[in-house]
């Protein structure tokens, strides 16, 4: 038997917390465990402490290979996704002229879909489909606005779930949009072909309303509330990203005030996703990696505030609160969902992208779909698509490789010039926070004050 | 075809002198790539989707090692494995991972393969598997394929009945013509097994279920014998009965793992073989019934089949293997059976996460594509770790297979070629 190579040790007041980045196993020990972990001393431990260090995977047989397993995972979650992802852009166009929008920045085109592009989009997609043998169908559909092109969205929600019932496939369709034009006969029409909708507030009414407004400069908060109102008696998920301005909570709480009065705190299928808008500049990592890093420290601590500001204020659905300390979802070996086998992002000409946040940037597109929906993929695409972490020398020692899956692909391109090298991001600076403010929220009693609230800035 | 000049040409990387047309052709078959393609990079996105997504899970179950004859060659009997029968706990043990694991691979296709040993010395194992699984499958819309190897000298109609329901095809044997095989092929009182074998076939394809048969032979005459005898028995003229053929190996399974020499001696036989065999079946019409790879699908991104994700044998003592003659060899496995789920160890991780484009011998090498780094199982029996290659014949017989595949395509343009 011997220690994890995956184990990172992060110390609380008065123990420590081994947490088991392949596995997602937590364990409370005291120094001693910790130095015979760390030292790989376990002969003597009895019997009954080996097995439950084995069960979580902190400690392993002599024979097994973590790399390889790692290795196993990884290359899995990358060729064996579970379901085919679809993201189409129907149009880059948008009704808003919000001021922080980075595809406003971008100097792209407002183009949308035409109909040869769509029609050959919608024949890539099927084949694809087909060929990837699928069980599931996730179709999301993006933009600029897509309902200010509705007949491509019509035609991606509900001709790709049509053709997923005729195989067998089950069907999940997702809308990104404003919530301004999601009503009416519109909202009749696709709502049957949605699972969930993704709707955006910048702040209370007047705040929201000084940031996203229509061209002529009228705000949105009305006709986004009338949206919820029509969403909250269905059961479409709907998930609010609600953004934090500069770290100004007093905002959000007046926010969340108003949505509860709505009454919007009772709904079920609401949830609340909480973002801090990043400047401009800052998206510049190749120079600006420490600020990279205090934004996603501070985003952890926000958690805190969130918290207590839901906690006041009696909101009644806190099942649907994502908070962004939650460690839960971070055993990915493979870090960014989007770069793997049975993925699609389209955008309104066609070209085929592994990243929605670059759809539009032509110098990162991997393929491009042509007549009859026959696709030609470029060497990016396989430069993404056979990256592997294992393959960089400071990934193949590092404790987090199975949380971090050697970093964004992007980021990497974009700092190193190559996506074959690897992006650390602030992986190893804030896991250990995210831990413990995690195990503070759930397992207050294990904590026994021992971590600190963070003080607010 | 090239002529010597454009094979210059094309080793010296010197494309000036070609028309546009020239290189348009050798674009097209990616004879001629872009400069910034890296084709090992297509090669390891083609190995590891084909590794990696299956749209089938198999699931190879030993219900038994034990058997009902005394074959001389069998290589179950020179490895002397024990003669264990999987018991009632590991059966239900054997379901719940087929559950398991078809639901993780995402699988939309579960094929089961009765293997041994003898797996009708098990038909309640056998019958309880395909039982249960189908029912589970039908429920979640995925589709169950059960491959039922048997010697068939225990494939009554009462079997029959039972196991029917389920069964996709039967796969049967047969070593040569009846004289031969009935001193090949025997009860243990030394008593020939033919003519029942050709009973069992006759009651499975009656009830319309596929039978494929295995004719094992020396050479083109003992096909003609057994290929004549089965129309005879009206079998020609029978639907759902395909054949293929193999040539009667001369030595064991230690051996196929450890010898190279013989392993390439054997391929070069069956190739010679190949044309004059080929000659027999179309001059005895049974051609529309021949089911095997072609000469040139013998080559692949990865080795083996059971190489890849969503590969599992499983044998009566409730262990996980990935290579099939491996299955009741302690040692070898990948992995075992537990209640409601099965452990993988060492070896399923270092068996999966083997990439021949680590190794250097294969990065470099042009015939990777059709060899994906050779048997695993070799490799590491020959070198002591699965991270290795092993060449076995590809690159003696790669050129060969491609000369008589055109030979035989073309004649007019290559008679005398070969």
């Amino acid at each position: 038997m011997k220690s994890s190579k995956y184990n990172v040790y992060i110390p609380t007041q008065d123990k420590f917390v081994v947490y088991n980045t392949l596995t997602g196993s937590l364990l409370f020990v005291d120094e001693e465990m910790r130095s015979a972990l760390e030292k790989n001393q376990l002969e003597k431990l009895d019997d009954t402490v080996k097995k439950q260090l084995t069960t979580h995977g902190i400690a392993v047989d002599d024979d097994i290979d973590e790399t390889a397993v790692y290795n196993y995972l990884h290359t899995k979650e990358v060729y064996a996704p579970s379901y085919t992802s679809v993201t189409v852009f129907p149009t880059y166009a948008c009704n808003l002229s919000c001021h922080y929008c980075y595809q406003q920045w971008q100097d792209m085109s407002k183009s949308s879909m035409t109909e040869q592009v769509l029609k050959n989009t919608m024949e890539f997609l099927k084949k694809r489909i087909i060929e990837d043998k699928s069980r599931a169908l996730l179709v999301k559909v993006f933009g600029g606005e897509p309902l200010v092109h509705p007949r491509a969205t019509e035609t991606f929600l509900a001709g790709l779930h049509q053709f997923a019932d005729q195989h067998g496939i089950e069907y999940f369709g997702t809308l990104t949009t404003n919530g301004t034009l999601f009503r009416g006969e519109l909202f009749e029409k696709l709502s049957p072909h949605i699972a969930a909708v993704h709707i955006t507030l910048d702040g209370p009414e007047a705040l929201h309303n000084s940031i996203r407004f229509y061209s002529d400069g009228t705000g949105t908060y009305a006709d986004i509330m009338e949206t919820l109102s029509l969403l909250g008696e269905t059961s479409i998920r709907t998930c609010l990203r609600i953004n934090i301005h500069d770290g100004d909570y007093t905002t959000t709480k007046s926010l969340l005030a108003d949505l509860r009065e709505r009454g919007f705190s009772k709904c079920t299928n609401f949830e609340l996703d909480f973002g801090l808008v990043v400047q401009q500049d800052k998206c510049d990592l190749q120079l600006n990696v420490k600020e990279y890093i205090a934004d996603k420290e501070t985003a952890v601590t926000s958690a805190r505030y969130i918290e207590s500001m839901l906690h006041s204020m009696d909101w009644e659905n806190t099942e649907g609160v994502r908070y962004p300390d939650d460690i839960r979802m971070d055993k990915a070996p493979v870090i960014c969902d989007q770069t793997k086998r049975r993925r699609y992002i389209i955008d309104s000409f066609g070209d085929i992208y592994l990243c929605p946040s670059k759809a539009g940037e032509k110098e990162y597109k991997v393929g491009r779909i042509g007549e009859n929906g026959k696709a030609t993929w470029i060497h990016s695409f396989y430069d993404i698509l056979t990256r592997n972490p294992l393959d960089f020398a400071e990934c193949t020692h590092c404790a987090y490789l199975p949380v971090c899956g050697g970093g964004c692909a992007v980021h990497a391109k974009e700092k190193n010039g190559s996506y074959t090298t690897s992006f650390c991001g602030a992986v190893k600076q804030i896991t250990s926070q995210r831990v413990l403010s995690y195990l503070t929220r759930y397992y207050p009693e294990k904590m026994g004050g021992a971590h600190q609230r963070p003080a607010r800035k | 075809m090239a002529d010597f000049e454009l094979k210059e040409l094309l080793e010296n990387n010197k494309f000036d002198d070609l028309t546009e047309e020239h290189l348009d052709v050798l674009k097209t078959m990616k004879i001629l790539v872009d400069d910034g393609l890296d084709e090992k990079k297509v090669l390891s996105f083609r190995y590891c989707k084909e590794k990696y997504s299956s749209p089938y899970s198999i699931f190879v179950i030993f219900p038994t090692l034990a058997c009902n004859l005394a074959c001389k060659y069998c290589y179950e009997r020179t490895s002397e494995l024990s003669a264990r029968t999987m018991d009632e706990k590991t059966v239900v043990n054997t379901i719940s991972f087929i559950k398991k694991m078809a639901a993780e691979d995402n699988t939309r296709t579960i094929l089961i393969k009765l293997y041994g040993g003898e797996p009708l010395l098990n038909v309640a194992a056998c019958t309880r598997i395909c039982e249960e699984v189908s029912s589970w499958a039908q429920q979640l819309g995925m589709q169950v394929a059960v491959v039922l190897q048997t010697n068939g000298t225990l494939l009554t109609e009462d079997v029959l009945d039972a196991l029917a329901p389920y069964l996709t095809y039967v796969e049967l044997t047969v070593d040569g013509p009846q004289k031969n095989h009935d001193t090949i092929r025997i009860y243990k009182d030394g008593s020939g097994t033919y003519q029942d074998i050709m009973s069992a076939m006759e009651r499975v394809t009656k009830r319309g279920i596929h039978t494929a048969l295995r004719i094992n032979i020396r050479n083109e005459d003992d096909l003609r014998d057994v290929l004549t005898d089965l129309t005879e028995r009206g079998f020609r003229e029978k639907r759902g009965v395909t054949f293929y053929y193999a040539q009667t190996s001369s030595f064991g399974l230690c051996e196929l793992f450890s010898n190279n020499k013989l392993c390439h001696d054997d391929e070069e036989r069956a190739l010679e073989m190949s044309p004059a065999v080929r000659e027999v079946i179309k001059e005895l019409k049974w051609m529309e019934h021949l089911e095997m790879p072609d000469i040139l699908q013998k080559q692949k991104f990865v080795a083996c089949n059971n190489e890849k994700k969503a590969r599992y044998v499983i044998d009566p003592y409730g262990d996980i293997y990935l290579c099939f003659f491996r299955a009741g060899q302690k040692e070898y496995r990948a992995g075992t059976l537990t209640e409601g789920e099965g452990q993988f160890g060492s070896m399923y991780y270092e068996m999966l996460a083997r990439n021949p484009l680590q190794f250097e011998e294969c990065r470099t090498c042009v015939y990777l594509p059709l060899c994906g780094g050779g048997c695993a199982m070799r490799a590491y029996e020959q070198s002591g770790t699965f991270h290795t290659n092993s060449c076995g014949s590809m690159k003696d017989f790669a050129e060969k297979r491609i000369l008589m595949y055109l030979k035989r395509k073309y004649p007019d343009r290559f008679e005398k070629v070969i």
